[in-house]
């Protein structure tokens, strides 16, 4: 006999003791696999919202006699049937981490099933603190290595909080909220200043713009690639006459529109890491991607509204990234692929599981 | 040298931006000398000082570099009424005449400081159920020259006590004059209401007051646009037909009158002389389209129409206004469409 035969016979029992073992695990595994279902309204709700959870049978066979959705350790809901929803919240002291939820099944046997998960609350208000301007111009950028959020976003100059409060207000008006609210909501103060960009600045050619600069007083202004305009000067004097025939308060190519939404947010309060210059590959346009509606959205010429749900054809192909966070500005892959490479994207490191896509950003495709 | 090293960590510890970087350097020739001063024996007390130091720069630099929140007048005295008006000059800054009414809304007599955004406060005190009448001025700014297009934006945001004012006004009545001379308003950031002569009027109630920008000429040209297009509504792909009357309203004849639109190109696509596919430098594209008018005497009106095709439905956006110059100035600008949503 040879000596490995040997050794399967001498263990023969403990083999098969070691099967049924196996098999029985095996068994406890797929039972223990049965779970309720429960989701939130989205993976990254705004702490200025309700949320609401909906827990139903999942895989869970057999009767169900009651369903309870425990939220942050307490039972919110139940139900006598095999479904329960609850709607709670906003939940300002979760701001920025999880919260725990999950749904509690009850069969006829009196056996209780679990499933749990969690969002991550965002709040992208209330940050103040920004990174000053150090570009060698005046704090302006003076070379395309000094593109900077800082450097172009001007949050130290008055006029652009002074705009940035014209958005609120003008929201308001025109949809008849307290200026109070608009302020106090994330959402708000994101479709306030789409429409306030979108109301008062109108599109002119890099062709045009250096040559109004350069007639008011900013001649020196030398920015490097692609000639992005500062906030503060946007505001202050690219819708000036001298030499210029503006349709509009405030003139601009894609980028200085981009530039003027992320600086009127962040002069609200918006969060650094919720705002977002981005770039197409290959490059021919800029825009903003935003946290909206408790996930990543396009913000482009228009309202707010404008891209949330429009995917019919590739109008854009986000890649390059850059905010105040992260930067310079600029288009080259081993450098600039912020978008992608960065964990702020999504909050909480939570997305929808799948791998980045610049397709993301749309809402049939976002969670 | 252990104390030096440990000192230096926790600068670096601090080190985080451009101008900090700076300081560091300074810090480090200070500390440098401190120690060969310093017996080793003192050199615990040498770190707690440069801890000490650094935290306080540190702290210095996060508050140069911050933001106040938005503060908002919560007390009880509304803006009844915001009347009075804004007269335009032939190159000169404009001059206003504003007066607000007040009222307390509440159960105790109140003081509160009234005025305008970025101009002078005026001591205002209210008793109970009481309604008072102020003027103050706002801020305004002027460009431009005199005979040629102009512009003045006025600031009519109102703060009480410094803060935003949560209540919006109540009534707002305000005429915009135009300087005699003034051959029309070419644009205006807010909808004016035309009243007799060269008076403008912008009204409301309910509303939050925001700058006022308006931009007008003394020169003897003035096109007054108005742009139309059919559908109003695009929501499919196929033509639009955009139209454009154009009267000269100024007293002389508007000659070689360049007229200037631009689409996005994702939106739209034309055909003919007229459009051209403009490619930024790196960035951004633009449809443009374009025509000359020979000719326009004053007083009359021209017609233009084009055909413009929607790639798709486009929806919540506006459609920038249309420019008119004559050798580069500015002498009209169109109003703007917007587009509805679904």
């Amino acid at each position: 006999m040879k000596r490995t035969d040997l050794f399967l016979t001498r263990h023969k029992e403990g083999f098969a003791r070691l099967a049924w073992c196996m098999v029985a695990s095996l068994m406890l595994v797929v039972v223990g696999c049965s779970r309720p279902y429960i989701e939130a309204t989205s993976i990254h709700p705004d702490s200025d919202k309700q949320i609401e959870f909906t827990a139903s049978r999942g895989d869970v066979e057999g009767t169900i006699t009651k369903m309870e959705i425990e939220v942050d350790g307490t039972v919110v809901a139940s139900d006598n049937d095999a479904t329960a929803t609850y709607t709670g919240g906003p939940y300002p002291t979760h701001s920025n981490s999880k919260l725990t939820f999950a749904a509690i099944a009850t069969k006829s046997g009196g056996d209780k099933v679990r499933k749990s998960g969690w969002v991550y609350v965002a709040n992208p208000k209330n940050v103040y603190s920004y990174t000053s301007p150090s570009g060698s111009n005046n704090g302006y950028p003076d070379a395309t290595s000094e593109q900077t959020g800082a450097n172009l976003y001007r949050l130290d100059k008055s006029i652009v909080r002074n705009h940035a409060i014209n958005a609120i207000m003008e929201y308001a008006n025109a949809n008849s909220l307290s200026v109070f609210k608009v302020y106090n909501t994330a959402d708000h103060l994101v479709a306030a200043v789409a429409r306030y960009v979108d109301e008062h600045m109108s599109w002119r050619s890099d062709n045009t713009n250096p040559t109004v600069f350069a007639n008011n007083g900013y001649g020196n202004y030398s920015p490097g690639w692609d000639f992005p305009q500062p906030a503060d000067l946007t505001l202050s004097i690219s819708g000036n006459l001298t030499n210029a025939t503006p349709n509009d308060d405030f003139q601009g190519d894609c980028e200085d529109h981009a530039i003027l939404r992320a600086a009127l947010l962040r002069a609200l309060g918006f969060a650094p890491w919720a705002i977002w210059d981005a770039i197409d590959n290959p490059v021919s346009h800029e825009y903003n991607i935003v946290l909206y509606e408790g996930a990543y959205r396009l913000m482009d010429y228009g309202t707010i509204d404008r891209w949330l749900d429009t995917h019919t054809w590739d109008s854009h192909r986000s890649f390059y990234g850059w905010n105040e966070n992260n930067g310079p500005r600029g288009a080259t892959s081993t450098q600039n692929n912020y978008l992608k490479n960065n964990t702020d994207n999504y909050p909480g490191g939570k997305s929808d599981g799948e791998p980045w896509s610049y397709e993301i950003y749309y809402k049939d495709i976002s969670p | 040298m252990e104390s030096l090293g440990v000192t230096r960590s926790i600068i670096k510890i601090f080190h985080h931006s451009d101008e900090f970087k700076k300081l560091i350097s300074h810090t480090e020739r200070f500390i440098m000398k401190l120690h060969n001063i310093m017996h080793k024996k003192y050199s615990g007390l040498l770190i707690v000082f440069v801890f000490f130091f650094s935290s306080q720069l540190f702290a210095q630099q996060q508050e140069k570099a911050r933001m106040q929140p938005i503060s908002f007048y919560e007390g009880a005295v509304a803006v009844e009424k915001i009347s009075g008006f804004v007269e335009l000059h032939d190159g000169e800054d404009p001059e206003t005449e504003f007066k607000v009414v007040l009222r307390n809304e509440g159960e105790r007599s109140e003081q509160i400081e009234v005025g305008f955004r970025g101009a002078q406060a005026r001591k205002v005190s209210l008793n109970q159920g009481e309604s008072q009448s102020i003027s103050i001025s706002p801020t305004t700014s002027f460009s431009g020259e005199a005979g040629r297009a102009q512009k003045a934006d006025i600031d009519m945001m109102l703060h009480f006590n410094g803060k935003l004012v949560q209540k919006p006004v109540e009534t707002v009545n305000v005429e915009v004059r135009l300087p005699q001379q003034a051959s029309g308003l070419i644009r205006a950031n807010k909808q004016l209401k035309q009243g007799d002569g060269n008076a403008y009027y912008l009204t409301g109630q309910g509303v939050y007051l925001t700058e006022l920008s308006v931009v007008y000429t003394t020169g003897p040209v003035a096109l007054d646009i108005k742009k139309q297009i059919r559908p109003t509504r695009i929501d499919e792909k196929g033509p639009v037909k955009v139209t454009l009357q154009i009267k000269n309203k100024g007293s002389g004849t508007a000659q070689n009158v360049l007229i200037e639109e631009d689409y996005d190109p994702r939106d739209f696509s034309g055909e003919g002389e007229n459009f051209e596919v403009y490619e930024g430098k790196v960035n951004d594209r633009r449809l443009l389209w374009s025509q000359t008018i020979d000719r326009i005497p004053a007083g009359e009106t021209v017609e233009i129409s084009y055909e413009l095709i929607a790639n798709m439905p486009v929806h919540d956006t506006k459609l920038s206004a249309t420019t008119a110059s004559i050798d580069g100035e500015l002498v009209g600008v169109s109003n703007e469409i917007f587009l509805p949503g679904e």
